[in-house]
């Protein structure tokens, strides 16, 4: 369970109010109605200030064809910086000639990851989504149930509640991702990754949608060149990822009162190694069964 | 009486003429902005501010722009505004959630073992990291968490640029998502 999900179930334990309840507040509104009435009936001139919104959606729409999806300020974004440009196509053409090497429907993509506490976090998903993944962290097992035929087994912990649930599977196997630029760029927008809300952008994607999936590395090298077109790009040449690694740091135009998201990448494979001072893709790799390590 | 099917906005413009068509806004959307109050500062504030929110609306319906059919967004935001005037009773109303004794598990036996990875356990650290976030943040975690709003709603409830909205988001998720991982481990470190 993420934290907006966990949010979301603190947030059902206070129940919609009865209309009774409300009953007070509604009287009080109530009696300033005859007053305001009394003040309409002042004939007067009424002039209605309307919100241009007109312009503010045209501004908000403006800059989100701009910045796409960096979760960016639409103000001062400085050009995209030559080097950090070019690395990241290094990035790209470096990935584009790996071979892929996807998982069997049946198999698991294992992922350890290490977070910037020193905390360290493995996860075994389903290739096709509708075997039993896992996912191991602080001494917890935290078991992944598949999607099988639609529905799939409602866990509390480890304990099976023998209830199922609706689901879709979510495969750990991203073959399916777009292997170009244009294509990346459009899925992105399309906001396949969280659907209810109609929005995704890089940072989540990269911290929830992909770290512990299979990508097919022309999927990845269209990722890079998309980044490469964002605004505002610096290289930092000494960055170090969450597990203390060093590396080349990748950052981009981001709103000042934020902490700065930086992707550090391997100087010499261009591998993407995780997030400054945050999390490490320590290792990954396709496994047969849950509870296997490559 | 208003008709069911007509939108707020229509509703708001007539109220500026009748001024008691205005009840229809406060019987369509009440009990969500009630129920939102009560989540950020408890039962017994919300009350009196659910009161306060739908006074704020009724005097400012003038400038409600009426190419906007949903008045949520705005009434959310109203809201907002309201709970920031309050922000040491709502960090405090966290704190308390925080140190609260947990519901005891339905189950009992079975699930003490996992208790800590279910939600309701995790409600308590949950809360104590609400406390911490910054509350322009927080507003924007708990308006998409708790009441369902886009991240465009969301932009035009605070007057925020979406991409601000994005990274609010993002920050705000990442710390909980950090104080969860730290307090399980603490828990674990007890247990064992």
């Amino acid at each position: 369970m993420d934290e907006l999900a966990l949010l979301k179930d603190m947030g059902e334990k206070t129940p919609l109010p009865p209309a009774a309840d409300l009953a007070p507040a509604r009287a009080r509104l109530a009696a300033v109605f005859p007053v305001a009435a009394a003040e309409t009936a002042v004939p007067r001139r009424r002039r209605r200030l309307l919100i241009p919104s007109l312009t503010a959606t045209g501004l908000a729409a403006a800059i989100t064809a701009v910045v796409a999806f960096g979760g960016l300020e639409p103000f001062g974004v400085a050009p995209p910086q030559a080097e950090a440009v070019a690395f990241l196509h290094e990035a790209a053409d470096a990935a584009r000639v790996l071979p892929a090497t996807p998982p069997r429907p049946e198999q698991f993509v294992y992922t350890r990851t290490r977070q910037g506490d020193g905390s360290v976090r493995e996860s075994w998903f389903s290739a096709d989504g509708t075997h039993d993944g896992l996912i191991r962290q602080d001494g917890l097992r935290i078991p992944m149930p598949g999607c099988r035929d639609g529905r799939r087994a409602v866990m509390r912990g480890e304990v099976d509640t023998t209830r199922t649930e609706p689901c879709t599977p979510e495969p750990a196997d991203r073959s399916d991702l777009p292997t170009d630029a244009a294509g990346m760029r459009e899925y992105l927008s399309r906001a396949e990754l969280e659907p209810e809300r109609g929005e995704i952008d890089f940072d989540v994607l990269v911290h929830f949608g992909l770290t512990e999936k299979y990508l097919p590395p022309r999927a990845l090298a269209a990722l890079f060149e998309v980044m490469a077109d964002f605004p505002g790009l610096t290289i930092d040449e000494n960055a170090t990822d969450g597990a203390g690694r060093p590396g080349i740091g990748l950052t981009w135009a981001q709103p000042a009162d934020q902490n700065e998201v930086m992707l550090v990448f391997d100087r010499e494979s261009h591998a993407l190694l995780g997030i400054a001072g945050e999390s490490a893709v320590v290792e990954q790799a396709v496994v047969d069964a849950v509870d296997q390590r490559p | 009486m208003h008709q069911p099917d007509e939108d707020d906005a229509a509703i708001i413009g007539g109220s500026l003429r009748r001024p008691e068509r205005f009840a229809a806004i406060f019987d369509r959307h009440a009990p969500h902005i009630q129920r939102y109050l009560a989540r950020r500062l408890g039962r017994q504030v919300a009350d009196d501010l659910v009161a306060e929110t739908f006074l704020v609306a009724f005097g400012k319906r003038s400038r409600y722009d009426l190419g906007r059919p949903d008045a949520r967004p705005w009434l959310y935001g109203i809201a907002t505004n309201l709970v920031r005037q309050h922000q040491r009773e709502e960090v405090r109303e966290y704190r308390l959630r925080a140190s609260v004794a947990p519901e005891p598990d339905i189950d009992g036996h079975a699930d003490r073992v996992v208790a800590q990875v279910s939600a309701g356990a995790m409600h308590r650290p949950l809360a104590a990291a609400l406390a911490e976030l910054s509350a322009g943040d927080r507003d924007v975690l708990l308006l998409v968490a708790w009441e369902a709003l886009s991240y465009h709603e969301v932009a035009e409830v605070l007057g925020i640029p979406i991409g601000t909205v994005r990274s609010r988001l993002n920050r705000a998720r990442r710390q909980v998502r950090a104080a969860l991982t730290a307090s399980t481990r603490k828990e674990c470190a007890n247990r064992g």
